[in-house]
C-alpha cells in the first residue's frame, strides 16, 4: 500500500484558522502536544493547534452554537476528546506520511480482525477491510478533492471504535443492498404467487379495538423499552448480547423485558376500558387468537417516534 | 426510503461508536437510543460493532487522556475486600459476643476472699490440700486466685490448701443461701453425665452435660422434686466463720447448717447427693479432713458418707463431727453417694457410690464395698 503525500500545513493557513476560530494557549498546545505524541505522528505545535481549533470550533466546543467559549471550557473540551486517536486520524486526513505509518502499525490488523468478525468469514473480511482501507487512503474523491472518511472522526470514541463501526456499517448497507439481488434464471424467480385479494375482510368491532389499543400501548413506551422488545422479540438477540450494548447485566435486561411486558399488557386494559369496555370484556380481548388481529407488530414497535435524525438531515 | 442512499437520516459513525463506549451524554444518548430503536439498520451496526468489540481485542491505541467522567473508587472491585473483611470482623465478633452461654464444659472453682485476719492454714494440717497445691493444676489456681482477687489483702499468705479449697463464702457475714453460694465451685451430681479432671486439678470440673432442671433447683437452694425421698430446707450458713475454720482445720460445728430431713418409704434410694441435700455436709464447704468441699453426701442409720472433689470417700458416725477416711474399694472416681432408705427391708446395702463411669458399688456399713 502507497503512503499518501505528505501535506505540510503553512504558516499562513495557521494564522488564518487562529484568527478565524480564536488561539490557543502556548501552554496548553504544549502540554496537550505532550499527551497524545505528536512527535510519533510527524506534528509540529502548528499543525496540531489548527487540527484542534478546526474539530473544536466546528462543534463549537460541545456548546449550543452562538454561545460564546472561555478558554476554561476550550481546556475541558479537548480534555474529554481522545486526543491522540483524534490527532491520528486528523494528520492521516491530511495525508502525513508518518501518521498512515503509525495507523497501519497500531490499526491494521485490528481492522482485519474486526472485519472478520464482523462478515463471519476471512474472505469477506479482508475485503471488507480492504476496501475501508482503500476509503480511508483518500482514493474517493468528490469535486476534485480527495475525500477521507477519517476526517469525520471527532474522538469522542476511541478511534478503534470508530473504525469498527464504520466497518459494521459499510457490511450491514452491502448486504441490505445486495440481498434482494436473485439471479434472473433462479427457478424461485419464475414462480409467480397470485395477487392478494384487494378486498380485506372487516374485522370485528372489538378485534378493531383491541388493535388500537396494542398500538396505543406500544407508542407509549420510553426509546429503552422499545429498544428492548425489538432487540429480543424482533432481531431475536440474546439477553447477554442486549446487555452488552446497554452496558447493564444480563438479569438486568431479562428483569426490564418482564416489566416492559407486564407494563405493556396493563396498558392494553387500560386502553381497552377506556374504549368503553367492562373489565371482564378487556380481559376476555386479551385472550384473542393473535392471528385474528391485523397487526404489524413490527412496523409499530419500530415506527420512529421522533424525526431527530430526518430534521438532521433536513437541515 | 432506501436508507442506504440516504445515509444522513442516520446518526454516523461517530455518533454510534460513542453509544456503544458510552461516551454519549444522556439527551444525546436518548436520542441516538430512540433512533436505533426504530432503526434496524442501526440496530444491526451497533450489534455488530459490539460484537466485533467483544471478540477483537483492543489494540494499544492511546487512551482518553483525561476522561470526563473519573470512575468512584469503589467503582474499581480492587478495594472490595476492605469492606468484605470489615464485614466479616464485625459479623464474628458479633457472634462470639451475642453467642447464647450454654453449659460451660469447664469450670474453675470460685475462691471467695477469706474474712480479713484469718488464719492462714498450716499446711501440715492438711495433706490432701498440700498434695494438690505441689500439683500443676492447683498452682494455675493459686495464681488465677491471686490475680482475680486483687482486693484481697493477705492473697500472699494463702497457703497451698486454701488454694485449693473451693466455694468458700463470698464474705464473712454473708448469710446466702449455701447453694447459691457454691453453685459456681460444686459440680452437677448427674453421675454418668460428669466427669473430674485429674485428681491433681481438683478445683477443675468437667462436665459434658447438665441436667438443667436439677441446676436450677440448686441454684434456688432448695430441692422439690417428687423423685427424691428427702426434703431439704434451703440450708444456710450461718456463718462463714466455721468455713474458716475448716479451711484452717478447725472442727467444723455441725449445727453451722440446719438440716430437715424427712424419710419417704419408697424403698429406692434416695438423692441425698443433691447438693443441697447434704443436710450435713453442704457441697462445697470444707468440713472434710481433706479440707476440699464435699460432692456428694448422703445419710442412712445416723451414718453419713461422703466423697470430697478429690473423689475420697469419708464416713462419719456422729453426725459430721469426726470423719475417718474410706479405703477405696472401686474403681475410678467417686462422684455420688446414694444411701437406702431405713424402711426398706430387707436393708441388703445402706449406701452406693456411683463412680464416673456410671458402675455402682455397694455397702452395708460404708467401710466394705462391694460391686453392684
Amino acid at each position: 500500500m502507497e503512503i499518501a503525500p505528505s501535506q505540510t500545513v503553512e504558516n499562513t493557513a495557521q494564522a488564518s484558522l487562529s484568527a478565524e476560530f480564536g488561539v490557543m494557549n502556548d501552554a496548553l498546545l504544549e502540554e496537550l502536544g505532550r499527551e497524545c505524541d505528536t512527535e510519533a505522528c510527524g506534528l509540529t505545535l502548528g499543525e496540531l493547534s489548527q487540527i484542534l481549533l478546526r474539530v473544536g470550533s466546528a462543534q463549537n466546543y460541545g456548546l449550543p452554537y452562538g454561545e460564546s467559549v472561555s478558554r476554561r471550557q476550550q481546556t475541558a473540551y479537548f480534555r474529554n476528546l481522545r486526543l491522540a486517536d483524534l490527532v491520528l486520524a486528523q494528520a492521516c486526513a491530511q495525508g502525513n506520511e508518518r501518521a498512515w505509518e503509525r495507523f497501519i502499525e497500531l490499526y491494521q490488523q485490528p481492522l482485519i480482525r474486526a472485519a472478520i468478525a464482523i462478515t463471519g468469514s476471512d474472505t469477506l473480511g479482508r475485503e471488507l477491510a480492504d476496501g475501508l482501507y482503500a476509503e480511508l487512503y483518500g482514493l474517493t474523491t468528490r469535486d476534485g478533492e480527495r475525500r477521507c472518511p477519517l476526517d469525520s472522526y471527532k474522538g469522542r470514541g476511541s478511534l478503534i471504535g470508530w473504525l469498527r463501526t464504520t466497518l459494521a456499517q459499510r457490511h450491514v448497507d452491502h448486504h441490505r443492498r445486495s440481498h434482494r439481488e436473485l439471479a434472473l434464471d433462479d427457478p424461485l424467480n419464475s414462480y409467480d404467487p397470485p395477487a392478494t385479494d384487494s378486498m380485506p375482510e372487516k374485522l370485528p368491532a372489538e378485534l378493531q379495538i383491541l388493535g388500537r389499543a396494542i398500538e396505543g400501548a406500544l407508542r407509549r413506551l420510553p426509546a429503552e423499552d422499545r429498544f428492548l422488545l425489538a432487540s429480543y422479540y424482533i432481531d431475536e438477540r440474546t439477553l447477554l448480547q442486549i446487555a452488552q450494548v446497554l452496558h447493564v447485566h444480563e438479569a438486568t435486561v431479562s428483569r426490564k423485558l418482564r416489566r416492559v411486558t407486564g407494563g405493556i399488557r396493563m396498558q392494553i386494559l387500560r386502553n381497552l376500558r377506556d374504549s368503553g369496555l367492562s373489565r371482564r370484556a378487556a380481559e376476555e380481548a386479551l385472550g384473542a387468537d393473535p392471528r385474528d388481529l391485523d397487526l404489524n407488530l413490527k412496523k409499530m414497535l419500530q415506527k420512529p417516534q421522533s424525526d431527530t435524525f430526518q430534521e438532521k438531515a433536513a437541515r | 426510503m432506501n436508507t442506504t442512499s440516504q445515509p444522513d437520516l442516520h446518526p454516523d459513525a461517530e455518533c454510534l461508536n460513542a453509544f456503544v463506549e458510552q461516551v454519549l451524554a444522556g439527551p444525546e444518548r436518548e436520542r441516538i437510543l430512540s433512533h436505533i430503536a426504530s432503526c434496524s439498520r442501526c440496530r444491526q451496526v451497533v450489534y455488530l460493532a459490539q460484537e466485533a468489540a467483544s471478540g477483537a481485542e483492543t489494540p494499544a491505541a492511546s487512551p482518553v487522556l483525561h476522561p470526563a467522567k473519573q470512575p468512584v473508587f469503589w467503582a474499581s472491585w480492587r478495594f472490595a475486600w476492605v469492606p468484605a473483611v470489615a464485614l466479616a470482623a464485625i459479623v464474628t465478633l458479633a457472634i462470639f459476643l451475642h453467642r447464647p452461654q450454654s453449659v460451660p464444659n469447664t469450670e474453675f472453682a470460685r475462691v471467695a476472699p477469706r474474712a480479713e485476719g484469718a488464719i492462714p492454714m498450716p499446711p501440715a494440717q492438711n495433706p490432701v490440700g498440700t498434695k494438690a497445691a505441689q500439683s500443676p493444676g492447683a498452682a494455675i489456681l493459686a495464681a488465677r486466685y491471686t490475680s482475680s482477687a486483687p482486693a484481697r489483702t493477705d492473697s500472699k499468705k494463702l497457703p497451698p490448701a486454701a488454694a485449693s479449697s473451693v466455694a468458700l463464702p463470698a464474705a464473712a457475714g454473708a448469710a446466702e443461701p449455701l447453694a447459691a453460694e457454691s453453685q459456681a465451685a460444686v459440680m452437677p451430681s448427674g453421675a454418668s453425665e460428669e466427669r473430674l479432671s485429674t485428681q491433681e486439678a481438683a478445683v477443675q470440673l468437667k462436665s459434658e452435660t447438665v441436667d438443667a432442671a436439677r441446676q436450677s433447683q440448686f441454684a434456688n437452694g432448695a430441692l422439690a422434686s417428687n423423685t427424691t425421698t428427702a426434703k431439704i430446707s434451703p440450708v444456710r450458713m450461718k456463718s462463714v466463720a466455721g468455713t474458716d475454720q475448716a479451711i484452717h482445720g478447725q472442727p467444723v460445728a455441725a449445727s453451722a447448717s440446719r438440716l430437715e430431713m424427712k424419710e419417704v418409704p419408697t424403698g429406692s434410694f434416695n438423692r441425698a447427693s443433691q447438693p443441697s441435700m447434704a443436710g450435713v455436709l453442704a457441697p462445697g464447704t470444707s468440713s472434710l479432713p481433706s479440707g476440699l468441699g464435699a460432692v456428694s453426701t448422703a445419710t442412712a442409720q445416723h451414718r453419713t458418707i461422703s466423697i470430697d472433689l478429690a473423689g475420697t470417700l469419708f464416713l462419719s458416725d456422729d453426725a459430721g463431727k469426726h470423719w475417718e477416711p474410706v479405703v477405696q474399694q472401686w474403681t475410678g472416681r467417686a462422684v455420688e453417694v446414694r444411701a437406702k432408705s431405713a424402711l426398706s427391708s430387707p436393708p441388703a446395702a445402706l449406701f452406693e457410690i456411683v463412680n464416673d463411669r456410671g458402675q455402682v458399688w455397694a455397702s452395708a456399713d460404708g467401710r466394705t464395698w462391694k460391686a453392684n
